[in-house]
């Protein structure tokens, strides 16, 4: 199949040539031959500064991860529990901003949170509930309040699609035994879906931990994470081993992550058979 | 909880348990409460940055405040006389529709071998071909530069098409593929069997049947290629910047009431394409995709 040819030739080399990049010395964008060498990943390792950007990165995909499960889980229940005519307008919401411009979406933020005159300080100065301007734009919540929104839909797509999968008799089941709504959603509704929230979760956390835009964007220029210095190193500073180390880094640690999420999601279907 | 009669009340009182019902328990009002709060949030945080680009793409001043101090068509004047805007939106328009050519030419073909046949290794290969889906842009994009720096290629515009080809093809596949799987093989038979030649069988049942994949791939694929941000920032060369990465820069270290405009038009671009791909396949299918699109 020419398909397999054009993917090996475009996608396999290069992420070959990728991981290759970070174990040789590279001199003037030639390789050097016979260069095999550890040391750049002992120099990235061994650096405490980009041990403290790993971490940060690696919070900025957990925190946006949990808040969008807190604000996914409701739309998506709520999604399975509405008619077909608000079901349409719910999936139409859901699915434009998955669908805009990155980019785009990142400079809605930029607005809402931006500076002293931004919207969001405009209507707390006028109500009162600040003294003064509050700074969120080029911090790190600004870049978690801007990621979750745009990672939400990752989030709400595979629960719908778990919560759907669901035997609606067990809920009657669980009423019928005496258990209020409440009680249903929590021992019965939630449990179930689990598979759909760790497929969400993996999702969310693997785009967050590796975008570029967002960070970049709404953090400002002094907030690092693994991917904006990624793209420094590579080219502002044509540092090709150091960049290659730290995307080869990048890679291998959602790989592991998503790893564990699977094991997690394997675990959960022999434990709910 | 546990006597008879309580049961017994609680059957009764089932149909009365939909959230936000007057008789329901205090712990469901507070449970749909809290839920309805925060899907309200969260569907309002979902639209809202959008729609306040929209207006703020009408604000008449320089800067961005609220309320806006006037409307004006003026940042769309802007937009249409700034030349970099205008030949990175072209450069963007023509790289999407080559890419969309060449993903038609490689990913459909694909599709066939790949639902049709049974062979050895078929769902590896059918990773291997939406791998590109799951894998971050940021790493294809770094690879792919490696790559032509290796083989000494200077980065060109053929070479942003190749790189673009690489993350849009998979979603012809995958959608051409799941429209094929459905698709019975009864009609091929009998056209074959009425004395069709494979040509016509192709052209005349197959191709009918399957255009709404294709063509919903097809308007998807253009999306992805045109809004192509991290793959572009790796492969595009400082000379041929497409459009995202145009606004990136103009936003790096400011806001810019410019992008405005342009993000007007690129939200009125994703709202077209998902009206014609939920036309096409449904918007319940539109989903499947969304969730593979990275």
């Amino acid at each position: 199949m020419p398909a397999v040819g054009y993917l090996v030739v475009f996608l396999a080399v290069p992420l070959l040539l990728l991981f290759a990049f970070g174990l040789v010395d590279i001199r003037d964008g030639r390789l050097v031959p016979g260069s095999w060498t550890l040391e750049h990943y002992a120099r990235v390792l061994g650096d405490p500064f980009y041990y403290r950007i790993f971490v940060r990165t690696f919070w900025m995909g957990f925190g946006a991860t949990v808040l969008c499960l807190i604000f996914g889980y409701p739309v998506a229940y709520l999604f399975t529990r509405v008619g077909t005519a608000a079901r349409q307008v719910l999936l139409v919401l859901i699915l434009a901003p998955l669908l805009t411009n990155a980019v785009v979406r990142t400079f809605g933020w930029m607005i809402i949170l931006g500076g002293p005159k931004g919207l969001l300080n405009a209507v707390l100065l006028r109500l009162g509930l600040v003294e003064e301007p509050l700074k969120i734009l080029y911090t790190m919540s600004g870049v978690l309040i801007g990621m979750t929104q745009i990672q939400l839909p990752f989030m709400i797509l595979p629960i719908i699609a778990a919560l759907e999968g669901q035997d609606r008799s067990l809920h009657e089941a669980a009423a019928g035994l005496g258990a209020t709504w409440a009680q249903t959603f929590f021992h019965v509704v939630v449990p179930l879906s689990l598979p759909g929230v760790l497929s969400g979760s993996a999702l969310v956390f693997v785009i967050s931990y590796t975008s570029f835009v967002i960070p970049a964007l709404l953090g400002g220029g002094s907030f690092g994470v693994i991917p904006t210095f990624i793209f420094e190193q590579i080219s502002a500073l044509v540092q090709w081993n150091s960049g290659a180390v730290l995307a080869s880094l990048l890679m291998g640690t959602a790989i592991v992550m998503l790893l564990l999420f699977n094991r997690a999601s394997a675990r959960l279907l022999r434990w709910t058979r | 909880m546990d006597s008879i009669s309580q049961r017994v009340a609680g059957v009764s009182r089932e149909r009365s348990r939909a959230p936000g019902r007057g008789t329901a328990p205090p712990g469901d009002r507070l449970l749909a409460a809290a839920l309805g709060l925060l899907a309200g949030i969260a569907l309002i945080a979902l639209v809202f940055p959008s729609v306040l680009v929209v207006i703020s793409s009408f604000n008449a001043s320089d800067f961005l405040t609220f309320p806006p101090q006037g409307w004006s068509l003026r940042w769309y004047t802007v937009m249409a006389g700034n030349w970099e805007v205008r030949a990175s939106a072209l450069l963007s328009l023509k790289v999407a529709v080559l890419v969309v050519l060449i993903d038609l030419l490689l990913g459909v073909p694909a599709a066939f071998p790949l639902t049709r046949t049974r062979f050895r290794g078929r769902e590896a290969v059918m990773t291997f071909i939406l791998s590109p889906l799951m894998l971050p842009g940021l790493v294809i994009g770094i690879g792919l530069l490696f790559f032509y720096m290796l083989m000494g290629f200077a980065l060109s515009f053929p070479l942003l098409v190749v790189s673009h080809v690489v993350v849009t093809m998979p979603f012809i596949v995958s959608m051409t593929s799941a429209r094929l799987a459905v698709l019975d093989p009864a009609y091929e038979e009998a056209a074959l069997s009425l004395g069709a030649s494979q040509v016509q069988k192709f052209v005349h049942v197959v191709l009918p049947q399957l255009w709404p994949g294709i063509a919903a791939g097809a308007a998807f694929a253009f999306l992805l290629s045109f809004d192509n941000f991290t793959v572009s920032l790796f492969t595009a060369s400082d000379r041929l910047r497409p459009l995202p990465i145009v606004l990136f820069y103009l936003l790096r270290y400011d806001i810019n009431p410019l992008v405005g405009a342009v993000s007007s038009l690129e939200i009125v671009l994703a709202l077209l394409v998902l009206l014609v791909g939920s036309r096409l396949l449904g918007l319940a299918r539109v989903t499947q995709l969304g969730r593979r699109m990275t």
